[in-house]
């Protein structure tokens, strides 16, 4: 009893902090004052109040992401957790706490009844998220399920490099229905050069196992897919063709988070170096017609043709996404963890705060925004409708915030504009073959 | 904040840049039933998603499914 109270108490005093003035602050007032400093744009620039009364109305979380690990046993060099602007998971629990997890799992099912959703996505993230443990993953799967209203459902993912996964994991992860992505960055050496242990060993080996069990006819049912960041030295068409070759339902292209303050490697690089290999990735899987699919290449030509955007990478779709850290702090997409120390932060708390609670806060509210979001510049641009300004993380520049082109602009337009001339000279071909 | 321009090759192509892709031409169910293409199946992904009043919602990046 004695240790819970020092705890809280201790607890209490870091949460509060202090203003220039000296006054005490609360959490959330200090996360406030921090991220308007940091990013004018939209904590200082955007008035939630004002737009509420203008019409606005949020759209319900369709996405909750819970760091259920913080730690990996991977150290790969281009990780926005650990070797990028923020830090902060140096401070949380490794594991999610019982507390948390079931605390997540109450707001969970009370923002589905009250917004009467049909279902909801649950991606358990980290770190590495099979470090949590196949009994603890499998409680929690099974308490999501129980929590949903009736008629609900929730789909549980679930996104690792592929280390643990063994066949006795894989059977209760399947048993509770819960989809697996691994993260596979081409051939063995394209991926062991970049995803290695602490000690500088490769993890292709695992990778390869890992995808060779989801494979399997008895586990075929929860294989998501892969994750492919693209490394612009390698070559665009045999990284794909290593990615296909593990028969992935779905293949997701990766932009390495950078932003103005940190742009793409390499320095001074061709302008659009990234969008040549997407375009040489994007030529062969359009040419192949094989029913691979490719997540980033089909959001662009839905764009194009009218739809919407299942990628946060393009588009203008509301992200209805939110993370909860293993500490419960309620934070936004962890991607902005390469912008600056604190980006994802709300100041809220899963133990105190309904889900509903971000819906006042800025940084959720301007990926809800749309055109909305968009700076001068993109506005100008004719492509902005199918770019949507690229990821909210790649518009970040410490000047101003997040209201600024794609970093990645050049190598967006590069993309969309091959996209484009493809999908209209196919049009092109097909209806003239079809007058008589 | 100063912005890069576009590419040369990508602004030369402004001026003839619309938003949407003409399919006015294209016998769309003829190739919904003929056809596994690329262009077929994103066909199909857009005609489904007119039944989610609020689009379809961005997928977070760092899983993928």
């Amino acid at each position: 009893m004695t240790a819970t109270v020092s705890h809280t108490s201790r607890d209490r005093r870091r949460r509060r902090g202090a203003n220039a003035e000296g006054e005490s602050l609360s959490a959330a007032e200090a996360v406030h004052v921090a991220q308007r400093a940091a990013a004018p744009w939209p904590y200082a620039e955007l008035n939630v109040a004002r737009l509420r009364a203008d019409g606005w109305r949020p759209v319900a979380i369709r996405e909750v992401v819970l760091k259920v690990h913080q730690r990996c046993n991977l150290a790969c060099d281009y990780c926005y957790v650990y070797t990028q602007a923020d830090q902060s998971w140096r401070q949380r629990p490794a594991a999610m706490p019982d507390e948390i997890w079931r605390a997540a799992v109450e707001r969970i099912g009370s923002h589905v009844r009250r917004h009467s959703a049909a279902g909801i996505r649950v991606v358990l993230h980290g770190g590495e998220p099979l470090l949590f443990g196949t009994d603890r993953l499998a409680r929690l799967a099974d308490e999501l399920r129980a929590g949903m209203p009736r008629g609900a459902t929730v789909e549980i993912g679930l996104q690792t490099n592929g280390i643990l996964l063994d066949a006795p994991m894989l059977r209760v992860l399947c048993q509770r229905g819960i989809s697996i992505g691994v993260s596979l960055d081409g051939g063995p050496a394209e991926h062991d050069r970049r995803r290695t242990t602490a000690a500088g060993r490769g993890s292709y080996a695992a990778a390869e196992a890992a995808l060779d069990l989801l494979r399997r006819p008895e586990y075929r049912a929860s294989y998501a897919g892969i994750l492919c960041t693209v490394a612009p030295d390698t070559n665009p068409v045999a990284c794909y063709e290593h990615v296909r070759a593990f028969e992935p339902p779905m293949i997701d292209f990766l932009l390495p988070h950078a932003n103005w303050q940190h742009p793409p490697l390499p320095a001074g690089g061709d302008a659009t170096l990234y969008g040549d290999w997407l375009v040489a990735v994007f030529d062969q899987w359009y040419d192949s017609a094989d029913g691979t699919r490719i997540r980033l290449f089909e959001s662009v030509i839905d764009l194009l043709l009218g739809g919407a955007s299942r990628s946060e990478q393009v588009g203008l779709s509301p992200a209805c996404i939110v993370v909860v850290e293993s500490d419960g702090a309620i934070e936004q997409v962890d991607a902005l963890k390469s912008a600056y120390q604190g980006a994802c932060a709300t100041g809220l708390d899963i133990r105190h705060h309904d889900l509903d609670a971000v819906f006042d806060d800025p940084g959720i509210v301007a990926r809800q925004l749309g055109l909305g979001a968009l700076s001068r510049t993109c506005l100008q641009c004719p492509v902005h409708r199918v770019c949507g300004a690229g990821h909210y993380a790649h518009r970040y520049d410490p000047a101003t915030g997040f209201r600024n082109p794609s970093v990645y602009c050049q190598d967006l337009r590069r993309l969309i504009d091959h996209v484009r001339d493809r999908v209209v000279a196919d049009i092109r071909q097909r209806t003239a073959a079809s007058v008589p | 904040m100063d912005v890069p321009p576009v590419s040369a090759t990508a602004v030369s192509h402004d001026h003839d840049w619309a938003p949407l892709v003409d399919v006015s031409e294209l016998s769309i169910a003829e190739l919904l039933t003929s056809d596994d293409s690329v262009l077929a199946r994103s066909l199909q992904r857009v005609i489904e998603g007119l039944d989610d009043p609020d689009g379809t919602i961005s997928a977070f990046q760092s899983f993928t499914s």
